[in-house]
């Protein structure tokens, strides 16, 4: 069919997508405006993420973007779905990349951990510290906020109700729902993006909620009474990777590489306090701010993690099953 | 005849409609990044930020280019079918007037979504030229509204006068009724003006990256920043819309036209 | 003017432009609902088995008519002093609704994330009486609240013209019979206003349920409505042949109501 878009293909640029406000800002400062410094090329930030769009993009051969990161859950489904494009290693030079940092045909990035935050002026005794303090409503009563992703509320449903991290896969959907159901009308706020987040708990919308760590900091280092709970917190690597079929894949491998070199990685996360997976970049990272990442030992211990080859193929699937649910 | 009860009850609507919009101006300038009302102290930064941020700029840029698009087309179209539809009051012409109206008759959301399905096809995502048409369609009724009071009042008698004074039929169209609309077709140009500039949801859908809006980008960036800025762009929008409806009741002078149609 | 091929070309182009370029995306859109390989009513089917789809028209038509019942309290009073009110009063008001008028769904609805968010005035205002914080922002009341707020100027822009039509001199005959304002506000003004106002009421309601901007921004995802379902099957989940129905379901609810719309608009004394 005939596509006008396709017919013109712009060079020298780069559309990266983009988690939007702090987020990309970091992003500028750290990654964008080096990489157009070394390379010339320009980069464009393109905001939502989400994995929908990259299938529309595939599916009508219409780029927005080039570049996406997403946890590689979403990213292993997008690979069985064929709409990642291969790693280019003519381009991306391998000796530049950490030992560790090819999943696929992705490059991990940075650890993300959603963790339960609460106000502590709402909790002056004390505030909830595992998510069955966070489902008890009558020990800590008061409005809450979850991220709405449905393998991180059926995930967190299963440990408030006792299962072990270990024991999470193969995750018992039933039993999630059920205790889903408990919760369901004492969230006042399902949110989609960061920016929400940060704004519900520093307005007080709501008193307790899951939160990405880096905006939960970046509300604390503003000022705000809140809390992070590293205990039982979701560690998920967010990994870059190109979509399938864009005509700029030339610019996009370039890009790839770029960002995950230590130090742009390094300057990311110190703006925002994920951990970056690539071992080198804790040489240009202080001490004190390496504490409250989630790649820290001692929070890495104490979190639970997923299984990207059980989940993502299902993952279409509890994704209707908990819409169905939500809207219910 | 209309009582105080009445007037009052009249008074605190007209509030409920206002009040919310004022109480956003001063947010818009405020010092802190929560959402308070009133705001603990005001400054320019958040205006200052607005306008060094290109893709603000760019948005206000495309909305501008779109809507003056829209308008002349659709105003364009609206002119072609009013004058088929109301000019000489022919009979059966009114039974099509429902045809014109078309896009009133489909929530908004379906046609957004049925534009993203098929622009994505054609390649028409993500470019002004499709929201220029989208919008166009979509403004037509009210291009057709505005213009139909006009049209109606047209009088036949000054084209039979021209006519017979040997003027061609497009001298007559040129010279004669074209003049005679023109008030109409300015409150049609502005109208579909306004209705584009505003216009959202089909925005949402098919503006995609380059020819994102204003509407599109305030949309998306309710939840991706975290600060009031937002009530910046709000506050000078809000400002834009007094300005011109100041302006256009100034010139509307002293009779006020109260529309007669739905 | 009207000769020969002119006359075809008048009509002609517009109507070419809506069909082509407005009527054939919506009905190629629509006709996607029925090429599902299960069947061409495989996805109404769905529809109506899932409980989750009646849950969420259900609470769409619900909210619809709360937001029309707030809306013509709200409109009525205006409009009727509009019309027949005192004449500076009745120019600022017609002002303020034209302001309303123009500006956008998203800054409306943004102006009720601060107004009715927790450190907005409604929330000051609660504690300073010493009440606890209400929860307004992101419920159902929020949404329709934003939907009345965008709404109160069509419904007022609607009733004006019908309500002008009002002859002033029964009014005064009233009054002059020595009927009370109640009594001329019963006897006379309702019963006159009725086309008008049910064509408001229709209008709202026909508007506010296929709504998407205002409740995605002040609701929840619990309770969304259908034009938010819609688009969740779109964006999170490329369901084109659901979305496609569902779309067509909305569609009829709208038109049916639409045209009684148009009937009641008729007498109110628009053009039929």
């Amino acid at each position: 069919m005939l596509n006008i878009r396709a017919l013109r293909a712009d060079q020298g640029v780069v559309y990266v997508n983009s988690w939007g406000g702090s987020w990309t800002d970091a992003e500028r400062k750290a990654i964008f405006d080096p990489f157009t410094e070394a390379t010339g090329i320009e980069v464009v930030p393109v905001t939502p993420v989400s994995i929908a769009k990259l299938r529309a993009q595939v599916q009508m051969n219409d780029y927005e973007w080039d570049v996406s990161n997403m946890n590689p859950i979403e990213v292993y489904q997008a690979e069985l779905e064929d709409l990642v494009e291969p790693l280019d290693f003519d381009i991306i030079d391998r000796d530049k990349l950490a030992s560790n940092a090819v999943v696929g045909n992705s490059l991990e990035m940075l650890t993300i951990a959603t963790a339960l935050v609460y106000r502590t002026d709402k909790f002056p005794n004390g505030g909830p510290q595992s998510w069955a303090d966070f489902w008890d409503v009558e020990r800590f009563p008061g409005p809450r906020g979850l991220y709405n992703r449905a393998f991180t509320n059926v995930a967190i449903a299963l440990l408030a109700d006792g299962v072990a991290p270990e024991d999470l896969y193969p995750l018992d959907l039933d039993r999630a729902f059920n205790k889903l159901d408990e919760i369901k009308d004492h969230v006042t706020v399902w949110w989609s993006q960061g920016g929400q987040s940060e704004q519900i708990i520093r307005d007080g919308e709501i008193v307790m909620g899951s939160m990405w760590n880096a905006r939960a900091q970046s509300v604390i280092d503003g000022g705000a009474p809140v809390e992070i709970v590293w205990n039982q917190a979701e560690h998920l690597s967010t990994n870059r990777f190109v979509a399938k079929g864009t005509p700029r894949t030339k610019e996009a491998m370039q890009f790839m590489e770029f960002a995950v070199q230590p130090k742009p990685l390094a300057e990311f996360c110190d703006a925002l306090t994920y951990g970056p997976l690539n071992p080198k970049s804790l040489d240009y990272l202080s001490p004190e701010r390496v504490e409250v990442m989630p790649t820290r030992p001692e929070y890495v211990k104490i979190g639970f993690h997923h299984d990207p080859s059980w989940l993502a193929p299902k993952l279409t699937e509890l994704t209707e099953r908990y819409n169905s649910w939500l809207a219910s | 005849m209309v009582g105080p009860l009445a007037i009052l009850l009249a008074i605190l609507a007209a509030a409920f409609l206002i009040l919310p919009q004022l109480i956003v101006v001063p947010v818009g300038f405020s010092t802190s990044p929560s959402l308070q009302f009133p705001p603990p102290g005001y400054s320019m930064e958040l205006m200052r930020r607005l306008f060094d941020d290109p893709g603000w700029a760019q948005a206000f840029y495309n909305s501008l280019v779109i809507g003056i698009g829209a308008s002349i087309l659709g105003t364009c179209l609206a002119l072609a079918a009013g004058l088929w539809l109301y000019r000489h009051r022919k009979m059966g012409r009114r039974n099509f007037e429902a045809l014109f109206f078309l896009p009133v008759f489909v929530p908004t959301i379906v046609s957004a979504v049925a534009y993203y399905f098929v622009f994505g096809q054609l390649g028409l995502n993500g470019s002004r030229v499709g929201l220029i048409i989208a919008h166009a369609s979509l403004g037509l009724p009210i291009g057709l509204l505005a213009l139909k009071p006009t049209i109606l009042r047209l009088d036949p008698t000054l084209d039979k006068a021209a006519e017979s004074c040997g003027a061609s039929s497009f001298q007559i169209f040129r010279w004669v009724t074209l003049p005679a609309l023109r008030p109409g077709i300015l409150v049609a140009g502005l109208f579909g003006f306004l209705h584009s500039f505003d216009e959202t949801v089909v925005a949402v859908f098919i503006a995609g990256r380059d020819a994102e809006t204003l509407p599109k980008k305030m949309f998306e960036s309710i939840r991706l920043e975290t600060d009031p800025i937002i009530a910046t762009v709000s506050s000078l929008l809000f400002g834009g819309v007094l300005a011109a409806c100041l302006l256009y009741a100034a010139l509307a002078g002293r009779r006020m036209q109260i529309s007669t149609s739905p | 003017m009207s000769d020969g091929v002119r006359s075809w070309l008048l009509p002609g182009l517009p109507l070419v432009f809506l069909v082509l370029l407005f009527g054939y995306p919506v009905a190629e859109f629509l006709s996607v609902a029925f090429t599902d390989p299960a069947g061409p009513f495989a996805p109404f089917l769905h529809l109506v088995s899932e409980s989750v789809y009646r849950i969420v028209l259900g609470r769409t038509i619900t909210n619809a008519l709360f937001v029309v019942v707030v809306v013509v309290l709200l409109a009525f009073p205006l409009a009727l002093t509009i019309a027949h009110g005192p004449r500076v009063v009745s120019r600022t008001l017609l002002f303020v609704v034209a302001v309303s008028f123009w500006t956008s769904f998203v800054v409306k609805s943004y102006t009720w994330i601060i107004v009715l968010g927790n450190r907005g005035p409604i929330v000051e205002l609660a504690n300073l009486l010493g009440l606890d914080s209400p929860r307004i922002l992101f419920t159902s009341l929020a949404a329709v609240i934003g939907m009345a707020h965008i709404l109160v100027p069509f419904a007022v822009l609607v009733l004006v013209p019908s309500l002008l039509r009002i002859d002033r001199r029964l009014l005064l005959a009233a009054h002059g019979l020595g009927a009370s304002r109640l009594q001329i506000f019963r006897t006379v003004i309702l019963p006159l206003s009725a086309p008008g106002l049910s064509a408001a009421a229709l209008l709202s309601f026909v508007l506010s349920i296929g709504y998407y901007i205002t409740p995605a921004l002040l609701g929840t995802p619990r309770e969304m409505m259908i034009a938010q379902l819609i688009v969740q099957q779109i964006e999170e989940l490329l369901e084109w042949r659901l979305a496609a129905a569902l779309s067509l379901v909305l569609l009829t609810v709208t038109v049916v109501l639409s045209t009684l719309y148009r009937k009641a608009s008729a007498k109110a004394g628009g053009e039929a």
